[in-house]
């Protein structure tokens, strides 16, 4: 029980609790837009509140007021001022502005201060002919001011890579054929078949170990081999735990306004070079293709490629422009389609991923794997025409 | 001898009284409590004028910091007789000096504090305005721990320094002196 206290309270302490973030009172010094400041303070507010929950706490108007001693005029702050009151008011994070006549123009310049060290971490601006055309570019630029605060909230875990695994291994030789235990070896083949099958490593560790506890003359090489689908098992584990963590963090992030199509862009990229472009190693993956853009300028766009799959069927890829694809199969030519390209890899489907294709192009030639929903896999490759 | 000497300091402290100061900085006894607010563990705003509505009785304001070693006995004093200062109306209030939720919370629960008010004070600005942090050339000083017994119409009755065993009752006696 009292290790069980430990643990929850470790736990607790793991925990990093939200971010508080100030928008302090815009200033309107020449009194631009006299009526209109508090208004357009709500609205970076309201862009500020579309940063993620768990990760920021917006103050409201009140909270700010109740840090500060009675009579504290906000529009009042000046130059450093800002960060100042924001550690006044136990913030993380502080965003000021003033609203300044430019030519015809009223513009204004909103900041954003990390309160600890006093670090400007973004600026922007906004600027219209009047006071009530502000409302629209004031939002937006609050959402570029407060994605400088979400970008910084997606890190990949990093973890380590699968340990690389030797084929399995082969019984010692050097016997007399009198001497072969015949039942001994036909253990160890189904063994070595076990391996090299579809099971778990887990599965795999248990099998070797039971192979080493009944025949022991294999016992020394059964029971390494055992350590190292045990350790190949840790490793994936940690993988997929890293894995779930991150797509957690990273599925609510990319459904945020206030992060940039760029950074969702990078970060899918990163997840998914991190745990695996195909559906097959990364279950994650279709929901982030949307995401990653396929360059406009990749010379796929508007090509032709052509060549025999491992079922002997020959087929024709047209790589249309934003991502579609048309081929041509021994059964008609089909548009239902998509592609996809990040580098040197590629991803295609059909049907709605009834068919699913991944594949390396290098120069004039590109090949892969492809499945289906039935199950059929298949080998493909292809020539540029 | 060694050994000695040892167990007779360690009784000399236990048995130290609490220790009253005339001030805290520009904190003075019989004068006003400066103005201080911070955050709770559950994300509210607590500052002086809430404070003193909801403590009609008075108030102990405690600045500690979790790495301020003699402050944890005086916690540990505090966790233990909150209860009568509560039963006298005073509310116990600890105020973390520069320390963020997360440490603090589950540090307090192993120390018995339990769901006791807790403002944190991120950047230490309650601290200064309390006379308890100062700044110098070198840097920040904090002179921990540090108790402040405020009564309801906000006046300071005692600042207490170091806190010895009767540190409970020097909070009562001064939560209820006459004015």
């Amino acid at each position: 029980m009292r290790s069980l206290a430990c643990a929850l309270l470790i736990t607790a302490a793991a925990h990093a609790a939200p971010k508080k973030v100030a928008v302090l009172e815009l200033r309107d010094p020449a009194a631009l837009a006299t009526g209109a400041v508090a208004y357009l303070t709500d609205r970076v507010r309201a862009a500020a509140l579309g940063l993620p929950r768990d990760g920021f706490f917006v103050m409201t108007r009140e909270n700010i007021l109740d840090q500060l001693p009675p009579g504290t005029d906000l529009a009042e702050c000046q130059g450093e001022c800002e960060v100042e009151t924001g550690r006044n008011v136990g913030a993380d994070y502080v965003a000021s502005g003033e609203l300044v006549k430019l030519g015809g123009e009223i513009r204004i310049s909103l900041k954003l201060h990390e309160t600890r060290g006093g670090a400007l971490v973004a600026t922007d601006k906004a600027s219209a002919g009047k006071p009530e055309g502000l409302e629209t570019p004031v939002e937006h630029a609050a959402r570029r001011l407060f994605a400088h605060l979400a970008a910084d909230r997606f890190k990949i875990s990093a973890p380590a890579p699968l340990p690389e695994l030797d084929a399995a291994p082969t019984p010692g030789g050097g016997v007399a054929f009198g001497d072969i235990d015949v039942e001994g070896l036909e253990a160890y083949d189904r063994v070595v078949k076990f391996d090299r099958g579809e099971g778990t490593p887990e599965a795999k560790a248990r099998r070797w170990t039971t192979l080493g506890r009944e025949h022991p003359a294999y016992r020394a090489q059964a029971e390494r081999r055992a350590d190292q689908w045990r350790t190949y098992d840790k490793a994936r584990r940690a993988q997929l735990e890293a894995r779930e963590g991150d797509w957690s963090k990273l599925s609510r992030l990319l459904r945020l306004e206030v992060v940039t199509t760029d950074e969702k862009s990078r970060w899918a990229k990163q997840f998914l070079d991190a745990y695996g472009h195909s559906v097959r190693e990364n279950p994650h993956a279709p929901a982030l293709w949307p995401h990653v853009t396929t360059d406009p300028h990749s010379d796929l766009v508007g090509t032709t490629w052509a060549g025999t799959d491992s079922d002997g069927d020959y087929y024709v890829y047209h790589f249309r422009e934003k991502g579609r694809l048309e081929y041509t199969s021994p059964t008609g030519t089909f548009h239902a389609a998509t592609w996809r390209q990040t580098g040197a890899r590629l991803y295609m489907e059909t049907n709605g991923r009834y068919s699913e294709y991944e594949g390396t192009i290098t120069g004039a030639d590109m090949a892969g794997r492809a499945w289906n929903r039935r199950g059929h896999q298949w080998s493909w490759s292809a020539k540029r025409r | 001898m060694r050994y000695l000497l040892l167990l007779l300091s360690v009784a000399t402290a236990s048995a130290a009284p609490t220790v009253s100061l005339p001030n805290s900085g520009a904190v003075r006894v019989g004068e006003p409590a400066p103005w201080f607010s911070g955050w709770t563990f559950d994300d509210r705003v607590l500052n002086r004028d809430r404070l003193l509505e909801s403590a009609p009785g008075g108030v102990a304001l405690v600045v500690f910091a979790t790495w301020c070693v003699p402050c944890t006995e005086g916690l540990k004093r505090l966790a233990k007789g909150r209860e009568a200062l509560e039963e006298r109306g005073v509310k116990a209030v600890l105020i973390a000096y520069r320390e963020d939720v997360e440490v603090v919370k589950p540090w307090l629960a192993e120390r018995g504090w339990g769901e006791g008010t807790v403002l944190i004070d991120r950047f230490g600005v309650a601290a200064t305005a309390l006379g308890v942090a100062s700044k110098s050339k070198e840097g920040e000083r904090a002179r921990l721990p540090r108790t402040f017994v405020v009564a309801g119409d906000g006046t300071v009755r005692a600042i207490l320094g170091r806190e010895g065993d009767d540190y409970v009752e020097r909070i009562l006696q001064a939560a209820r002196a006459p004015r």
